[in-house]
């Protein structure tokens, strides 16, 4: 278990969710750090550099559409590996279509969330993050 | 008196004509007896044939036809009976009524013996004359009339043989006038003979012998030629298949072929078969089909670029929404009263800009087949109900429902269309009046005809049909809220279900909107 601070992993290319999470953190108060890899190649590079320090995010965030590789192929990735499989991973999407839901689940996400469209929703996400996923965000 | 070697008939006058008269043969070896005979039936219209024996009997009746015999039984050397035996043994004299002339007293055995020979009557001696040209009287007249029904029978074929030939030849000049050509093979496909319409065809000069073709060099393809050869042999028969195949110079034609096996008297094969051009048809369908299929790709692919097309729109939209909020939130306390109010307008137009891109996506994924299911009408009033309730109640609305009936169809789009509907009958209501929104259905030819009611503000008549374009709004932005696509998303989705859609309006009473949807039965 994680013995240093406590970090998030946001596997997100768009600069802009990624600030307003920050910004939602920060209004909560939380001391997490959190981490943005803006590709899964990125993400996954980060994880196994901070894994090889003895360092696991307690939560990840992935954006279902990042672009070159699709979150999917991250969350199969995630799910085949011991030391990642059990951290809670969140599928974050601007898409409604039930199927991107249930796949998500059946490939081994935590939960699906749908993305923010104004400030007190994201307030309202860290929130639910803190009290549900991740006491220690 | 007649030598007995020649047939020649007894002229008699106001009788029928010489040779078409009917002929009697009188056998008997004695010539008073002859005699006799020949003065009883002289005056009957007939012509006497004499024979002196059965064997000049049976040499005559080879070249003659007789109503009827008189045979006398005994005659030396052939008896009656053994002519009789003999006439009956020939089949050109099987039929021919014989008149036994006997003088003895008839026993039994004689007369049982003369019938089963054949003989039809007995005439015993001495001769009564009026009985004997009573009986031959009749033989004459029953020879007589079916000599009549042959006449009239020959006459009969003979015109049927004339109106089958006519009919053949006015067939064959419409198969040719049709451009429809006919044609027999050998079962190898060497043709034996073809009309003018299948040489026009295939582009072959009329005066080129037909034997010199082989119908398999007008196909394409060889496999064609040998799948329909196999189903012609299984089943005996090719009906109106099309084929490729190319004309004498070789240009490409598509054909309607149709095929039988025949088989004739003397156990020939032969095909027979009808060919018909339809190129011009089959390309027309070829190009319809593959008309089809673009058409699909491309609305396949409209529908991927429209999704993803959204998509992308939300993102940015989410982003200024957010921010906005985001800056409000953080910097509201520097931000005066106007500056609040810009924010506002920002935020406002960033959601309107969402609704419209679901709007529109929602319109453009209308008509992709969905799922049909039994909609019960009267629950999806209900939710539609449930979603509007916040504005039905601050609007004071008196709601008038009637039951609706159960129809086949997409149960969220009918929903859309009650809930469009049911929202602009209140949202376009006359200022100091309660709103009213009626609802009922009643069957029609096409199914069933929904109406709702309104006592809002009515719409112009210039503008009934105008109103389900998209985008097409009636009133400026301020004074109402929408985005001009929900009606168009209304008729879509009725006319996805065979429906149609309009709307009866006065300006300043109300407008009713009627919407038509297919029964269940």
């Amino acid at each position: 278990m994680p013995t240093s601070e406590p970090f998030i992993l946001m596997v997100e290319d768009n600069r802009g969710d990624a600030l307003l999470f920050q910004e939602a953190l920060r209004e909560r108060g939380s001391s997490v750090r959190l981490v943005v890899a803006r590709s899964v190649e990125e993400g996954t590079q980060i994880l196994t550099q901070m894994a090889a320090d003895g360092e696991f995010p307690c939560l990840i965030l992935v954006d279902l559409h990042i672009p070159r590789q699709d979150g999917r192929a991250f969350l199969i990735l995630l799910g085949s590996d011991d030391r990642f499989a059990r951290i809670p991973t969140i599928m974050l999407s601007s898409s409604q279509r039930e199927f991107d839901r249930e796949e998500c689940l059946r490939l081994g996400a935590d939960s699906f969330q749908v993305k923010p469209s104004d400030w007190l929703s994201y307030l309202a996400l860290v929130d639910s993050f803190k009290s549900y996923w991740a006491p220690s965000v | 008196m007649k030598t007995p070697d020649q047939a020649v008939p007894v002229a008699e006058p106001d009788k029928a004509p010489v040779g078409d008269r009917a002929k009697v043969l009188l056998v008997d070896d004695r010539q008073d007896k002859l005699t006799a005979l020949e003065a009883v039936l002289g005056g009957l219209d007939l012509d006497l044939v004499m024979a002196k024996s059965g064997k000049e009997a049976l040499r005559l009746l080879l070249a003659n036809e007789f109503a009827v015999i008189l045979l006398d039984v005994s005659m030396p050397v052939m008896d009656g009976f053994e002519t009789a035996a003999l006439i009956r043994q020939r089949k050109s004299s099987e039929h021919t009524p014989i008149i036994f002339i006997t003088a003895m007293s008839a026993t039994e055995t004689h007369v049982s013996r003369g019938y089963s020979l054949g003989a039809v009557d007995y005439i015993f001696a001495p001769v009564v004359p009026e009985m004997l040209r009573a009986k031959v009287s009749v033989f004459l007249d029953l020879f007589r009339k079916s000599r009549e029904v042959e006449r009239r029978a020959d006459a009969l074929r003979h015109e049927a043989e004339l109106r089958a030939e006519q009919l053949e030849s006015r067939l064959e000049s419409l198969l040719n006038r049709l451009n429809v050509g006919v044609f027999r093979s050998t079962p190898a496909g060497d043709l034996i003979n073809a009309n003018p319409a299948f040489m026009r065809i295939f582009g072959i000069n009329p005066s080129v012998n037909p034997a010199t073709i082989n119908l398999g060099q007008l196909y394409i393809r060889q496999q064609d030629r040998s799948e329909l050869l196999a189903e012609l042999r299984r089943t005996g028969r090719v009906q109106e298949r099309h084929v490729r195949q190319h004309r004498i110079d070789h240009s490409p034609i598509w054909v309607s072929l149709s095929k039988t096996l025949v088989v004739d008297s003397k156990g020939d094969e032969f095909i027979d078969g009808m060919v018909e051009d339809v190129t011009v048809r089959k390309e027309a369908e070829i190009a319809l089909i593959a008309k089809a299929e673009e058409l699909a790709r491309s609305n396949a692919e409209l529908e991927e670029f429209a999704y993803i097309a959204s998509h992308d729109l939300q993102e940015p939209l989410r982003m200024v929404s957010s921010y906005s909020s985001l800056l409000e939130a953080r910097y509201g306390s520097v931000i005066d009263e106007n500056g609040k109010m810009f924010l506002g307008q920002v935020v406002d137009s960033a959601k309107r800009m969402q609704t419209l891109i679901r709007d529109i996506l929602t319109y453009s994924k209308l008509g992709r087949g969905s799922e049909d299911s039994l909609v019960d009408c009267n629950e999806m009033l209900e939710r539609a109900h449930f979603n509007l309730q916040p504005l039905f109640t601050e609007a004071n609305v008196e709601f008038h429902r009637e039951h609706l009936p159960t129809i086949r169809g997409d149960p969220v789009l009918i929903g859309q269309v009650l809930q469009n509907l049911l929202g602009n009958a209140v949202k376009f209501r006359r200022d100091g009046v309660r709103p009213r929104v009626d609802i009922s259905a009643k069957r029609v030819a096409e199914g069933w005809e929904f109406a709702i009611s309104d006592n809002g503000i009515g719409i112009p008549g210039d503008c009934l049909e105008r109103i389900f374009h998209v985008f097409h709004r009636l009133h400026g932005r301020d004074e109402y809220e929408g985005t001009g696509i929900g009606l168009a998303i209304c008729r879509k989705a009725v006319q996805r279900h065979g429906g149609t859609i309009r709307v009866e309006s006065t300006v300043g009473q109300g407008s009713t909107f009627y919407f038509t949807l297919p029964a269940t039965d």
